[in-house]
């Protein structure tokens, strides 16, 4: 029983988190997800901005001389 | 991911004209597919997104360090337009 719990434990708890972090891939045709951030300025940001105005290149750049 | 008072030194340092946004609650890189699963930051994606807010381009990974890729994406957007 203390075996199958641990196994329940074991593969349950990853498994229930892993959808969390892999959402479906975006592709190239699929509609951009719309989001609102804050810029340096404290300007909130979305994509629905630019909509029908600028095309946006949204570039996720980690560790730039900042911590994440 | 960066809280925006690092995003605002960094873009102070660099002299950004452009936005810098900052994603801390990682919404944003988890609705984009683009966090990391074995570390707690976003992986280097780039995405073209055109005007009409349908994705044209993708650059991931090294590609995604050159911005030779996302250029050629925005030219092409640009020659389409006229």
């Amino acid at each position: 029983m203390i075996r199958l719990l641990f196994l329940i434990m074991a593969l349950g708890v990853p498994g229930m988190l892993f959808p969390l972090y892999l959402k479906a891939e975006l592709k190239v045709g699929d509609r951009a997800p719309d989001f609102a951030l804050p810029d340096q300025r404290g300007n909130t940001v979305r994509v629905s901005d630019f909509r029908g105005k600028k095309a946006i290149v949204l570039a996720f750049y980690i560790k730039a001389s900042t911590p994440g | 991911m960066d809280k925006l008072e690092a995003n605002k030194a960094f873009a102070a340092k660099i002299g950004a004209s452009f936005p810098i946004l900052s994603d801390p609650e990682k919404t944003t890189a988890k609705a984009y597919g683009v966090l990391n699963f074995t570390r707690p930051f976003a992986n280097r994606v780039t995405f073209v997104i055109e005007q009409d807010g349908v994705i044209r381009h993708i650059d991931k990974g090294s590609d995604a360090i050159d911005p030779a890729g996302s250029c050629g994406a925005c030219s092409l957007l640009q020659s389409k337009k006229q």
